[in-house]
Parts: C-alpha cells; structure tokens; sequence
C-alpha cells in the first residue's frame, strides 16, 4: 500500500512538472565553469609537500548556493502546497488511501515523494553538468570528474532540507493554499532583507552564504567548518516537520 | 497505474525531458563566459643557493579559448625546464632555457591540465640566484560550445517527439 500511496504522491497530476521545472533551472543554472588552480607537489629546500587535490577538483561550478535558493524556495514551497494543503488533499482519493492506512503512512508517503521529486531532479542536473566541463577526461576516467559530486550533493541536500521543513509545516497549518504557499515565502524572505543580527545569520539563505563560491577546491576540512553554520537551520526545519507530522495527523479531513 | 496509456506517457515524458535539457543547456551559450586575463607569479622570487632545485606541480583549469605567456626572468646562470600535458588528453607542450625568456603556448580545448615547472641554480655560481617564472593567462569559453549539439540531440528529437504527440492528439490523455 505504501508503494501505491508514494507512486501516486509522486506521479499524479501536474506534480511531476513541478520536478521538471526545478530540474530546468537547476541545470540553467549549472553552466558557468570558472578557471583554477591548485599547487599539488612541491620539493624546495629539502622540503617535500603534497597537497591532496584531484584532477576532478579542479573543475568548479560556478554556484552559487544563496542564488539556488532564491529560485529554488518559492518551487519548493508549492510543491509541498501541493502535496500537503488541506484543501487540495480532502478529495475522494484521499478518503480512499485513509480507508486502507494510517494517516503516519500517508505523511511519510508525501514526504519521501517531496524528497524524491526535488533530489532526483537536482542530481540529475549535476551529473550532466560535470562531464561537461571536461569531455575529455569525462571519457578516460569517469570517477575522476565526478569527485566534486559528494560535497556539492552535501550542501545542497541540506539546504533543500531546511526549505522543506518550513514548506510542509505551513502547507500542513493553513487551510487556504494561497496562505501555506505565501507564508514561509513572506517569513524568509522578510528575514534575510532586513538583516536582524544575530538571527539572520541562522536563517537561509544567510547561514549559506557562507558556503558560496566554487565548491571543488574546498578540503573536507574547510567543507565541514563552513557546513557547520548551517546545523542550526536543519536542526530548525526538523522540529518544522515533526510540528507538520502532529498537525497532520490530529486534524480533521473534512 | 497508468493503464494502456503507460507507453503513451512515458513517449510523452521522454519529449519533455529532452527538451529542457536541451533548453537548460542551449541556454548556457547566453551566459557570461566567466573567465578573462589573469597574470600570477609562479615561483616566489627569492634566493637559491648554487646548485639548489625546486619542482612545482600544479593542476590548473582551462576554458575553451585559452593562451598562455610565460616570463622567465630568472639570473643568468639559472635555468628551468617546463613541461604542461592535458590530463587524459594527447597534448603536451616543453620548454626549457634559462636566463630572461618569454614564450608562450595555446592548450587546444577545455579541460584539466597539469604542468611541471623546475628551477635550478647553476653549482658554478658564486653567490645565490634569483628568479621567478611570470604567468599571463588569458582564457575565455566560447559561448556556442554547446549550443549547436544540445539543440541538434536534444531539442529537435525532444520537440518532434511532444509536437507529433500533440498533434495525433495523443497527449491530451497524458498531459
């Protein structure tokens, strides 16, 4: 039953070109390679040094984060309008799928679908853009290109996470889904224009500013140090969705 | 789920994802280029003691369009030796000499590239050497790389594929 609900969640209607439209702006936005540098041998003075830089690090796109964001949230936010707004979800399939499972299973169901749609998309788009950049050694060694992916995934998974969060809480709380798409939309974006110290450093897409720039020359050292601002907001969007997950559950489908 | 019309949606699907893709990409021709003229030092100019060596590895990036001028300003009686290979590529380019030079060279396409510089003082100096190896690089992409195969492979299939679809009246039962 479960695969039922999820396949439906996720194919159903139009939702599916709410995906491809991430998917488009995603790869619109992968296109810009910039030109790098990195020392990674060096012997002088007796002194022997190594640096543990890859071929495939040096190809960097240009993305940045807080601009993803921005084009990325309002997408997001309908998304989860359209999966989890009271209005769109009282229909005769809705009564159907609570006739045969737990309201828990239909959130988890809706959820995954969310996470599917937006991941799929994205990690398509990079795996197109990256062999790009170097045909060349795109056919030699694919593995080597592809280095890059893990922490661009990283990063931008997490931030698909904190706009989730917020995202379903206000699609689960408000009845009318012009109110659930406007709301976080207005809150986030209210926050990061006028700059409150302190907190507008823990709101996205303030706390991944910091993440900005190319993203392949970065050690995993410097990675983790520059994600580490960004735990607030996820530890944020994961009591979002638990406040979405007993909203959800408890309330009436009228 | 789908029926009779899972074959149908599938073909429909397949238009579309091609299309954007193409699109997406096509698209990427109207962008800035994002690279122009950078000049770099390349060996700090300090001392070498007679018959002292340094090696330098170094990966770089190139775009597209991309030339390469060296200025090898070093004391007379310092030479180097300069060699630069396309990773996974076939072409390589090697220099050496010693004293003041400049040369320059052209890699042929984008990609990664990795270059070996050496530097060595001559052991028949009296006292210690200077020099540095000067970089000017110029590198552009050329913004129509991938406009003609992403609209050749990608768009054109991807539109005939959703317009005959529309056409035959197929897609209104998969839209």
């Amino acid at each position: 039953m479960f695969g039922k609900i999820f396949t439906w969640e996720f194919l159903a209607g139009k939702r599916l070109y709410m995906v491809f439209l991430l998917y488009f702006l995603m790869l619109f936005s992968s296109g810009l390679f910039e030109n790098e540098t990195a020392v990674v041998e060096t012997i002088s003075q007796g002194i022997h040094g190594i640096e543990n830089f890859s071929p495939g690090n040096l190809i960097n796109m240009f993305q940045l984060p807080s601009d993803l964001w921005w084009f990325s949230f309002p997408i997001i936010s309908a998304y989860c309008v359209y999966m989890f707004s009271h209005e769109y979800d009282k229909g005769i399939l809705r009564t159907y799928f609570l006739s045969c499972a737990r309201k828990s299973t239909i959130f988890t169901a809706k959820l995954l679908a969310i996470f599917a749609g937006i991941f799929i998309s994205f990690v398509a788009s990079l795996l197109i853009a990256y062999p790009l950049a170097d045909p060349t050694m795109f056919l030699a060694n694919p593995l080597e290109v592809y280095v890059n992916l893990p922490r661009s995934f990283l990063t931008y998974a997490s931030m698909l996470y904190v706009m989730i969060g917020l995202s379903v809480l206000s699609a689960a709380a408000f009845k009318k889904p012009l109110y659930a798409f406007a709301t976080p939309l207005a809150i986030v974006y209210t926050l990061n224009t006028t700059h409150v110290d302190v907190i507008a450093d823990y709101i996205p897409p303030a706390s991944f500013q910091n993440l900005g720039g190319p993203i392949g020359l970065y050690t995993t050292e410097q990675f983790l140090r520059r994600f580490s601002t960004v735990w607030p907001a996820a530890v944020a969007s994961t009591i979002f969705l638990v406040v979405a997950y007993i909203i959800f559950t408890k309330r009436d489908i009228g | 789920m789908f029926g009779g019309r899972r074959a149908l949606r599938i073909l429909w699907f397949s238009g579309i994802i091609l299309t954007i893709t193409g699109l997406a990409i096509a698209s990427w021709s109207l962008q800035p280029s994002g690279a122009g003229t950078e000049i770099s030092v390349g060996v700090s100019n300090r001392k070498y003691e007679p018959g002292e060596t340094s090696y330098r590895r170094v990966l770089t990036y190139f775009l597209d369009n991309t030339t390469v001028t060296i200025t090898a300003a070093l004391d007379p009686l310092m030479s180097y030796n300069f060699s630069i290979m396309k990773i996974s590529g076939n072409w390589n380019y090697s220099r050496s000499g010693a004293g003041h030079e400049v040369f320059s060279f052209r890699p042929p396409e984008r990609g990664v590239y990795e270059y070996v510089e050496v530097l060595h003082a001559s052991e028949t100096a009296s006292r210690d050497q200077s020099g540095t190896l000067l970089w000017t690089v110029e590198t552009r992409g050329i913004k129509q790389t991938y406009l003609l195969p992403s609209v050749i492979f990608l768009i054109i299939p991807g539109l005939t594929l959703t317009i005959i679809l529309i056409i035959t009246g197929a897609a209104k039962h998969v839209w």
